[in-house]
């Protein structure tokens, strides 16, 4: 019973590590996939608030109160306005910031003029030509 | 897989070894894990805490703490991982340290860096590995009350899974490099050092060094070296022939990672960890050595 439970606990984790590392291949963020340093990537966001009268604000404007720096400090995404290297990825930095503007959407309660959030996002993929990517939070 | 295959990887990670390397392999750890840790605490000793700015659950079940309680459960976490280097209680220490570790890296998708990852990694496996048996004050302690030491073999199967981690990280990092025609023919290693072009050129470095660095034709062959160099100490490890000079290169490796990139404690946390590569074989018997408890 002891050497199949070992022999099973360590098929588990060679599984799933083999998992994970095929697994960074397509997802966006590469947990325990381990590759490091993957691009040379950077990203720059403009990043609007859009009104219900179809205002569209940039948030490095402060607003009812909040800071976009301060709501959002991780991965970079502090400034977006400034080029960035994407750390690990364009993918995982792209994942990030739409996951940031929802979550931007979901804590701004003293905000009850924003319907959603909009980043418009120039990407360049190592030495490719740069792409553009729009991004939004979900409706308010 | 054959019965007789089966019975041999049974034979293998069953097969008793000296745990001399894992309790060398614990000290360091320790210090790896506060070290990691303390930003956080320091965080939290000031009010602020990673739900205070943008973070993104793994899943909605995932149970978050009041922040009183986060606080503490971090400063559990790091009194944990001086006692773990200190081989203080160590089993529950490395346990402790291991799941605090474990669950603030869970608690968002932005806590999780491949460093931390690899570290949550190596706790798991110190905490299931009776590593402080040897070089601790557990086995000092008892040494004091007149008790015999404590057995310092054990089935090696958390050293093997260690090592089996060790290799795959160099060996995952490797082979992602060699099949990204843009790491293997150097684009992406010459465009980090030209977007640094400002530092590069306001450093102490010769001037002949620094246009070496922002010559493209350089990265064709050094980015090759970079990716040989992984897969090398991933294939190297694991032969007994190879391993020294495995663990030499990854040592030199991690040092230049280090003075060039900023990894948090990846470096440091790399070069600790090739001290599972130290040979585990059980030292012979000396006559009059007291025969050990299993207890």
């Amino acid at each position: 019973m002891r050497v199949l439970g070992r022999r099973l606990l360590v098929a588990a984790v060679v599984v799933a590590q083999l998992f994970f590392v095929a697994r960074g291949y397509w997802s966006d963020h590469k947990e325990f996939g381990f590759q490091m340093f993957p691009e040379a990537s950077r990203w720059e966001a403009d990043i609007v608030r859009v009104t219900a009268d179809g205002r569209r604000i940039p948030i490095d404007q402060p607003w009812s109160g909040y800071r976009w720096e301060d709501l959002v400090q991780d991965w970079g995404l502090a400034y977006p306005g400034v080029r960035h290297h994407a750390d690990a990825g364009l993918d995982n930095q792209l994942a990030f910031l739409d996951a940031a503007l929802d979550w931007v959407a979901d804590h701004t309660p003293r905000d009850h003029e924003t319907r959603y959030l909009e980043a418009t996002v120039t990407t360049w993929f190592n030495d490719d030509e740069p792409e553009v990517v729009v991004l939004r939070s979900h409706r308010r | 897989m054959s019965v007789a295959t089966l019975d041999r990887v049974d034979d293998a990670l069953g097969r008793r070894v000296s745990m001399r390397p894992l309790a060398l392999l614990r000290i360091p750890i320790g210090l790896i894990a506060l070290v990691h840790l303390w930003p956080f605490l320091d965080d939290a000793r000031h009010g602020v805490q990673y739900r205070d700015t943008f973070y993104e659950p793994y899943a909605s079940w995932y149970p978050e703490l009041s922040r009183g309680a986060y606080g503490v459960l971090l400063g559990v976490g790091a009194v944990a991982a001086v006692c773990m280097t200190l081989g203080l209680l160590t089993r529950l220490a490395c346990a402790v340290t291991f799941g605090v570790v474990a669950y603030n890296l869970f608690l968002s998708t932005t806590h999780v860096h491949s460093n931390r990852a690899f570290l949550t990694i190596v706790l798991a496996g110190l905490a299931v590995a009776p590593c402080g048996r040897e070089l601790s004050l557990d086995a000092w302690l008892r040494g004091r009350r007149g008790l015999p030491p404590l057995d310092k073999l054990a089935p090696a199967w958390p050293l093997l899974l260690l090592r089996f981690e060790d290799v795959t990280v160099y060996a995952a990092s490797g082979l992602s490099k060699l099949l990204d025609p843009d790491w293997f023919g150097g684009t992406v290693t010459w465009l980090r050092v030209v977007h640094t072009r400002r530092q590069l050129e306001a450093s102490p470095l010769p001037a002949w060094v620094t246009d070496l660095l922002l010559e493209r034709g350089f990265h064709t062959y050094a980015a090759k070296v970079i990716v040989l160099t992984e897969l090398f100490i991933a294939v190297g490890l694991c032969f007994r022939r190879t391993r020294v000079a495995a663990v030499m290169v990854a040592v030199c490796f991690h040092v230049a990672i280090q003075l060039t990139a900023s990894v948090e404690v990846f470096s440091y946390l790399a070069i600790a960890t090739l001290l599972i590569w130290l040979d585990p074989s059980p030292p012979a018997r000396e006559p009059d050595s007291p025969s050990p408890s299993s207890a």
